[in-house]
């Protein structure tokens, strides 16, 4: 079990590249994580399901300029983790998931800014042509690689026995009110989806 | 054009290999340039210095139509290779390259974003939903009964694949020679094409798919279901949820905040 995890932790920081760094040929798109973790883990379905119900949700963020929406990578993976792993139910992974997205926004956030301030050594660095600009994106890319793993690990390593200690505690009405909040997601989803492609501009 | 396109497109995709909040996408910039500018200033090691300083500047643009800004950065940049023997032209030649720059960039950072992220994006998470319901695969029930779901799934995911990255990559060669060979009546090549047409057309369609994968999801996900008090419940909860969508879209809240109140507001009446 924690070799497929550390498996799966590995591959999820993989395509995270995709989100920002590198490529962005959408590979890392919820639909695509969702169904690739869904078809590893026996559950096709269940990953389709849970990557085009990330992407509804997130359908009204674009990480356009400094924007940082949350990452629908991580959202989907720690969601069908949680569920193939601990047993988790959908709905509470799925809101996991959320959380994990959501909290991993201000890591990327701190990496950012710590790029930032190393920006002026860095430049000076290559205006004297002592390394080049290769150099320095491909071990920012493994440093990126490196804290999406970390930053996984650790959530599955929480949130998993965590919630096998509270999951004989959870009252089943709490279970009915994340299950309809759960199913309600890909309905406001696809309304929002249908207003954004309202907004078309105007003619020259 | 003596450049190969595809070894610049292909750097391209590292564009944003070193973002960073202060000077965005400078160093990917820079990568990118990196081996024409040494092809170009080889024999001039102190103009090679001033080039790559002057690269390092800070750039923000979409990563789908940097090849725009590429093929006029390229172009300004032989212009400044002709005139350093002079160099109280060759620095305003420079004023002019940083203009160059920064206009076109947020200008193509402005219509990528509108292009590509809000509408090719949305629109080919559309097409993939259409195959799968055309396959009858009906994500938005809880279970689904057809025999070949992983080859209905495997052509979505193509479909979604293709629909985004065929434009993207048609873009990227088309802008760079575009850019390479425009100027600044023609804006570097962007007035070329009618970019407002073009979207108003694919968010047309977008539109029209997307009230087809509603319907026919509320068509299916109700289809047999025996109407009881339970389900005129659930009725009544989506719809209210459907027109609250509507009014937060135009308060600009993201719709995450709308699950995360329900599963507040579900959890506070189930459990009081």
């Amino acid at each position: 079990m924690i070799l497929q995890l550390i498996g799966f932790c590995a591959l999820t920081a993989l395509l995270e590249l995709d989100t920002t760094y590198a490529g962005q040929l959408l590979i890392s798109r919820p639909l695509f994580v969702g169904t690739i973790f869904g078809a590893l883990t026996g559950n096709l379905f269940l990953g389709l399901q849970i990557g085009i119900f990330t992407e509804l949700i997130f359908i009204d963020y674009l990480p356009i300029g400094g924007a940082l929406p949350p990452s629908g990578n991580i959202i989907a993976a720690m969601a069908i983790l949680m569920n193939h792993f601990f047993k988790m139910d959908i709905y509470f992974a799925f809101f996991v998931g959320i959380v994990c997205g959501q909290i991993f926004s201000f890591v990327e956030k701190f990496l950012r800014n710590k790029r930032a301030q190393m920006l002026e050594e860095i430049d000076k660095k290559l205006i004297e042509i002592k390394t080049t600009p290769g150099k320095i994106i491909f071990s920012n890319l493994a440093l990126e690689f490196a804290a999406v793993f970390v930053f996984l690990a650790l959530s599955v390593m929480i949130f998993g026995p965590l919630f096998s200690y509270l999951h004989q505690d959870i009252s089943e009405k709490v279970h009915v009110a994340f299950k309809f909040a759960y199913y309600i997601t890909p309905w406001v989803g696809l309304c929002g989806l249908l207003l954004s492609f309202s907004t078309k501009p105007k003619e020259d | 054009m003596d450049i190969s396109r595809t070894k610049y497109i292909l750097r391209s995709l590292l564009l944003q290999g070193f973002w960073n909040s202060r000077k965005m996408q400078n160093v990917g910039m820079l990568f990118i340039m990196y081996p024409y500018l040494f092809k170009l200033y080889s024999a001039y090691p102190k103009f090679l210095r001033r080039a790559i300083q002057r690269n390092l500047e800070t750039f923000n643009t979409n990563p789908a139509m940097v090849s725009f800004c590429l093929g006029a950065v390229m172009h300004q940049e032989q212009v400044l290779l002709k005139v350093q023997n002079n160099l109280d032209v060759f620095y305003e030649q420079e004023k002019e390259w940083v203009i160059v720059r920064s206009s076109i960039a947020s200008t193509v950072a402005s219509l990528g974003d509108r292009l590509f992220w809000s509408t090719l994006k949305p629109l080919s998470l559309v097409f993939a939903f259409t195959v799968l319901y055309l396959g009858q695969v009906y994500f938005l029930n809880d279970s689904v009964q057809v025999k070949d779901l992983s080859t209905i799934v495997l052509y979505a995911l193509a479909c979604a694949f293709l629909t985004y990255n065929i434009p993207v990559f048609i873009t990227r060669y088309k802008g760079f020679t575009l850019g390479y060979e425009g100027n600044e009546d023609n804006f570097f090549g962007l007035t070329k094409i009618n970019w407002n047409k073009l979207i108003t057309v694919l968010k047309t369609i977008g539109q029209g798919l997307t009230l087809f994968v509603f319907i026919y999801g509320l068509y299916f996900y109700f289809a047999g279901v025996v109407v009881d008090v339970d389900v005129i419940t659930k009725v009544i909860l989506l719809s209210s949820f459907i027109i609250l969508s509507v009014f937060i879209k135009k308060w600009n809240i993201p719709n995450i905040y709308l699950y995360l109140g329900s599963v507040l507001v579900f959890t506070l009446v189930a459990l009081f």
